[in-house]
């Protein structure tokens, strides 16, 4: 009798852990049906962002994003049964460090595909190697016009809107609110960024109003930290309008510092990536500035979630895993991971089910269209995705515990963007009021 | 008995060095090349840790080399590495004589602050003349050619090592002879007694004069290289950390002698990118402790423990042989 | 007019901040003969815990204004824990030996300090604003400026004037000055050297310590702000004179002047001034405007 139960016991055994394993594997079993042929065991994709520093504000963000969405297409069986393996890199250390990272994740980690850089500096630096080494890169933040304007590019994207939206938005939303401003005044940071901001702004503003003057023109240190000799400069000098594209730890500071002293009282200030920081701010925010999450088509109140279920799904889902409402850098990052896995899928379709290689990736990201929680967004020829954008005033919501933003203003990408060949400076020495 | 080994390792490390592009991946290549171009400005501040002096500047020299590379590239489209490499070395040498005239006056903790102004000075200028020098975001350099030749993309990398070991290699050859020679005696002796080199009827300022050029020509070398093989400058090539790393660096491999520095690039920059890959927020701390380390325990750097080593190993051998 | 009481307004507070980073450095050069590069660390392990006392008190509830006095604990802290340990562990192992190994040493505390923050705070920047905006603010020639920028001028100037009359009217300050002239005969009359060495060290560390707790509450503390203070207490400590205080508070005065005017004239050159004028002085007087010229000794 021994001599049947116990090979009969082991036979249960080995069925239960069979269907057990069968049922564990089961998705990937499913998917790997789907898999395209050719495909590698998972789609390595490099993120790229700031993970220390004063710029960790951005790259939290940036990574939280860039977490989440992964994990939720991998629940779902990945790219076509691709799963997707993330390959973290802190972006901080200067153009030329990132250099040597953007080598080693090509060439040491071998990714598939690159997504990130937050800092204009960055991405300047890392486009030709991009390129040298033909690694598909999509760019999320850094807004640079000169990335997409410069040069013809291959294997670089960027998946929205560069400076001179933020600086054309601000500019007309100026106008609006207060249309009878003599004086501008510009406090930015002395690189690409800062530099170019500033002149599209001035550029846009003089052209929308010629008799508009400029009584000061600031530049400071990348996160210089310390603005009080600045903040004095702007108080004797009292424009009507101030325009700043300070973000991360050195706007906070900005704010931190100016609003005790009545900067934002004197002048009306336009911050253009503030809205980055109005959960960070909270109180210390005044009402009244002009903040915009740059030229994004929305934030997490805009458009309304419960009408919206893509954005009603990420704003919930981001909530509820990182304690914050996603900002203008975790829909930047959703625009550009949403782009690259649209990309794929469509390459993979044209190529009639096998496994793309970087330059059929890049030849199904052009003309692409595709999903964001904020709608639809399009890339261009020329490797620049546009949409339009919102701006408004700042007022703070007991509700939420920081300021929102009113009076809300939104620009069609076709206002505040220069079409394919045209250079940002002659199409805002052109702009039609 | 024991000497017989020494030359045997140089020999060795050599056919290493020269063999590696058919070795190693990729990836190494790249760091081993950035360490050999690292090396000849780490070469540089070691001659001075020889007498004594240590210098928070020399990374000016280094950036007057990459932006002599930037600047050719951004001006007249003009990319070759083997015109611009002597071009780097004359500014490095053009600059050192203009303001070693200052600093030749000085030592000790002087030479030091001098050394660093001079060179945050350069790092202001570079940072705020934004439409000149690109500011922070710096200057791309593009693809280099080897006097026209312009090597097809699978091989490039290999024509920058080869060109920077090759470099490396006359480097070495050239700073020893110049140790050999009476200005390197001087030199050490500057870091023992001063007065003795006046009454032997030389000027220690001119000694340090000299040493400061020939160091200036081999920082501005360095930048050239780095320029190319990075493919884009920025300001903080001049910035003080940067000279502190090759201080580091020369402590590390060992000031002593003048492969140690070599030893002590190649280790640091493995060190840093493996290290910065696993432990990104230790990997200082880590490189803080190693030095800390030799410091106290063996001032003479990885230079001096393989030196430590061999004599060991010489000595057993010979001990064998006797018995 | 306004432009000028403007620009010595925000160079006085500049000054003030400076003399507090500087102070620290010279009197370890001084007494120690040793260019602490690790002092940058100390200053921003003294901004990181200042800011993390005082938050954490916030959180309490408590009355905002103990704030300032969490800022002064964060300070003794930092100084009485890191300074005998550093002096005593690391520095007192290189006396003696040659200046480069010295500063290499301090060199790689600092580097050790650098990430020992990121270990405990994270990378994340943080922010605590109380005791800056707590005190209000006040009109001078129509430009609002916060008190608490006139505390810390106030703190520098009864800070410096505090340590000057211990330097030169304590017994405890005399037995440093002769150690400062001369260390072998200090020993032979009995003086405790090593006692000496690490109260100096310890006391700079305070300062250096002091310096970030009191900057805290006006930026955002974030991992590698020091770097740029380390090399700015450098250009400040040679303009004035290594090893002396009076010379630090003057050197902070010139520097902080100097950058206030640049910003507010010439913003182009704000970084540049700085080093020309260290490099000017160092050329003119390399011991500094009120150093001492050194005599050689054989």
């Amino acid at each position: 009798m021994r001599r049947f139960t116990l090979p009969l016991g082991l036979l249960c055994c080995l069925l239960a852990v069979g269907a057990l394993a069968f049922i564990l594997t089961a998705p990937t079993q499913v998917a790997s049906q789907a898999r395209p042929a050719g495909a590698p065991a998972e789609l390595k994709v490099g993120f790229v962002d700031f993970l220390s520093g004063p710029a960790v504000l951005f790259g939290a963000s940036g990574k939280n994003t860039a977490e989440w969405l992964v994990d939720k297409w991998n629940k779902e069986g990945g790219i076509r049964g691709v799963k997707v393996k993330l390959v973290i890199v802190d972006e901080a250390g200067g153009p030329d460090k990132q250099v040597t990272e953007f080598r080693r994740l090509a060439l040491d980690e071998k990714v598939d595909a690159a997504v990130g850089f937050t800092s204009s500096a960055t991405c300047l630096a890392v486009a030709p190697v991009a390129e040298e080494l033909k690694v598909l890169t999509v760019v999320h933040i850094c807004g640079t016009r000169r990335l997409t304007e410069e040069r013809p590019l291959k294997y670089v994207f960027r998946t929205s809107n560069h400076q001179a939206a933020d600086s054309v938005m601000l500019a007309r939303y100026v106008l609006s609110v207060k249309p009878d401003v003599k004086t501008i005044a510009g406090a930015n940071e002395d690189y690409a960024w800062g530099r170019d901001s500033w002149d599209d702004f001035k550029g846009s503003m003089l052209r929308l109003k010629p008799d508009v003057k400029v009584v000061a023109e600031l530049w400071t240190k990348i996160q210089a930290g310390e603005y009080s000799a600045e903040i004095s400069k702007l108080l004797v000098a009292k424009p009507d309008v101030v325009h700043s594209t300070f973000w991360a730890a050195g706007l906070i500071t900005f704010v931190k510092q100016g609003a005790p002293r009545g900067l934002f009282k004197d002048s009306l200030v336009a911050l253009s990536v503030a809205e980055q920081s109005l959960q960070d701010l909270k109180k210390e925010m005044p009402d009244g500035v002009i903040v915009a999450p740059r030229a994004t088509p929305g934030y997490f109140l805009h458009p309304d979630p419960a009408k919206h279920p893509l954005q009603k799904e990420f704003v919930e889902g981001i909530k509820a895993r990182y304690g914050r409402y996603p900002e203008y850098a975790y829909h930047r990052t959703y625009q550009a991971f949403a782009g690259l896995k649209v990309a794929y899928e469509k390459a993979i379709d044209q190529g009639g089910g096998k496994w793309p290689k970087s330059e059929d990736v890049a030849k199904a990201f052009e003309g692409l269209t595709w999903q964001t929680p904020y709608g639809a967004i399009t890339m261009r020829a020329d490797h620049q995705a546009v949409h339009g954008g919102l701006v408004g005033l700042t007022k703070f919501n007991p509700q939420y515990g920081f300021p929102t933003i009113d009076r809300v203003a939104t620009f069609r990408a076709e206002e505040i963007m220069p079409p394919v060949g045209v250079k940002s400076p002659d199409w805002i020495g052109q702009l039609q009021k | 008995m024991e000497t017989k080994r020494l030359p045997l390792a140089p020999a060795v490390g050599a056919g290493l060095l020269l063999v590696v592009p058919l070795v190693l991946p990729d990836w190494m290549k790249f760091i081993v090349t950035l360490a050999m171009a690292k090396f000849v400005a780490v070469l540089a501040v070691a001659l001075f840790l020889r007498a004594n002096l240590v210098t928070f500047g020399h990374a000016m020299f280094y950036a007057v080399g990459a932006y002599a590379v930037g600047f050719s590239v951004k001006w007249f489209g003009f990319g070759d590495v083997v015109v611009l490499l002597p071009v780097g070395a004359l500014l490095g040498a053009g600059v050192a004589a203009l303001v070693g005239l200052v600093i030749a006056r000085y030592r000790e903790v002087f030479f030091a602050m001098l050394n660093l102004a001079f060179s945050m000075m350069l790092y202001g200028v570079l940072l705020k003349l934004y439409w000149l020098t690109g500011g922070t975001d710096g200057l791309g350099v593009g693809v280099p050619t080897f006097l026209g030749y312009a090597p097809p993309r699978e091989y490039l990398r290999d024509f920058l090592y080869y060109t920077t070991l090759g470099v490396a290699g006359i480097v070495i050859y050239v700073v020893h002879r110049f140790l050999a020679s009476p200005l390197g005696f001087y030199l050490r002796a500057l870091a023992d007694n001063e007065i003795r080199i006046e009454y032997s009827g030389e000027s220690a300022r001119r000694v340090l004069y000299h040493t400061y050029v020939v160091s200036g020509a081999l920082g501005g070398l360095a930048g050239v290289l780095v320029a190319f093989t990075v493919g884009h400058i920025v300001p903080e090539y001049s910035f003080w950390i940067q000279s502190g790393d090759f201080v580091f660096v020369a402590l590390l491999g060992g000031y002593g002698s003048v492969v140690g520095p070599l030893i002590g690039s190649i280790a640091f920059e493995f060190i840093r990118t493996y290290a910065s890959k696993y432990f990104p927020n230790e990997w200082q701390m880590a490189l803080g402790i190693i030095m800390l380390a030799i410091i106290l325990f063996r001032p003479g750097g990885l230079w001096a423990i393989y030196e430590a080593l061999a004599a060991r190993v010489g000595r057993r051998t010979s001990e064998r042989q006797r018995a | 007019m306004r432009l000028l009481t403007t620009i010595a307004m925000d160079g006085t507070v500049f000054a003030a901040i400076l003399f507090l980073i500087s102070v620290g450095l010279t009197l370890v050069f001084g007494v120690l003969r040793i260019l602490n590069v690790a002092h940058g660390g100390l200053y921003a392990f003294g901004a990181f815990t200042a800011t993390t006392l005082a938050v954490w008190l916030l959180d309490l509830g408590a009355n905002p204004y103990l704030t300032y006095l969490m800022l002064l604990v964060a300070a003794v802290l930092v100084g009485v824990i890191a300074g005998p340990l550093i002096e005593r562990v690391f520095l007192q192992r290189v006396y003696g030996r040659a200046e480069a190994i010295q500063l290499l040493l301090t060199f790689s505390i600092f580097l050790i300090l650098d990430d020992l923050i990121k270990l405990i705070w994270g990378t994340k920047p943080l922010f605590v604003s109380a005791p800056y905006t707590l005190l209000g603010e006040f009109s001078l020639s129509g430009i609002r400026y916060s008190w608490y920028q006139v505390v810390l001028i106030a703190v520098a100037i009864v800070f410096g004037g505090v340590l000057v009359w211990a330097v030169r009217g304590t017994r405890i300050g005399k037995i440093a000055v002769s150690v400062i002239n001369d260390r072998e005969i200090s020993q032979a009359i009995g003086i405790n050297v090593n006692r000496v060495y690490v109260g100096s060290f310890t006391l700079g560390a305070f300062c250096a310590a002091l310096g970030g707790a009191l900057i805290a509450p006006t930026i955002a503390v974030a991992p590698g702000f020091a770097v740029d203070a380390t090399v700015l207490a450098f250009a400040v400590i040679a303009i004035g004179g290594m090893g002396n205080l009076e010379g630090a508070a003057l050197g902070a005065l010139i520097v902080g002047l100097l950058r206030a005017m640049a910003v507010h004239l010439l913003p182009e050159a704000d970084l540049v001034v700085i080093y020309v004028a260290m490099i000017a002085v160092l050329v003119f007087r390399p011991q500094g405007l009120f150093g001492q010229v050194e005599l050689r000794r054989i």
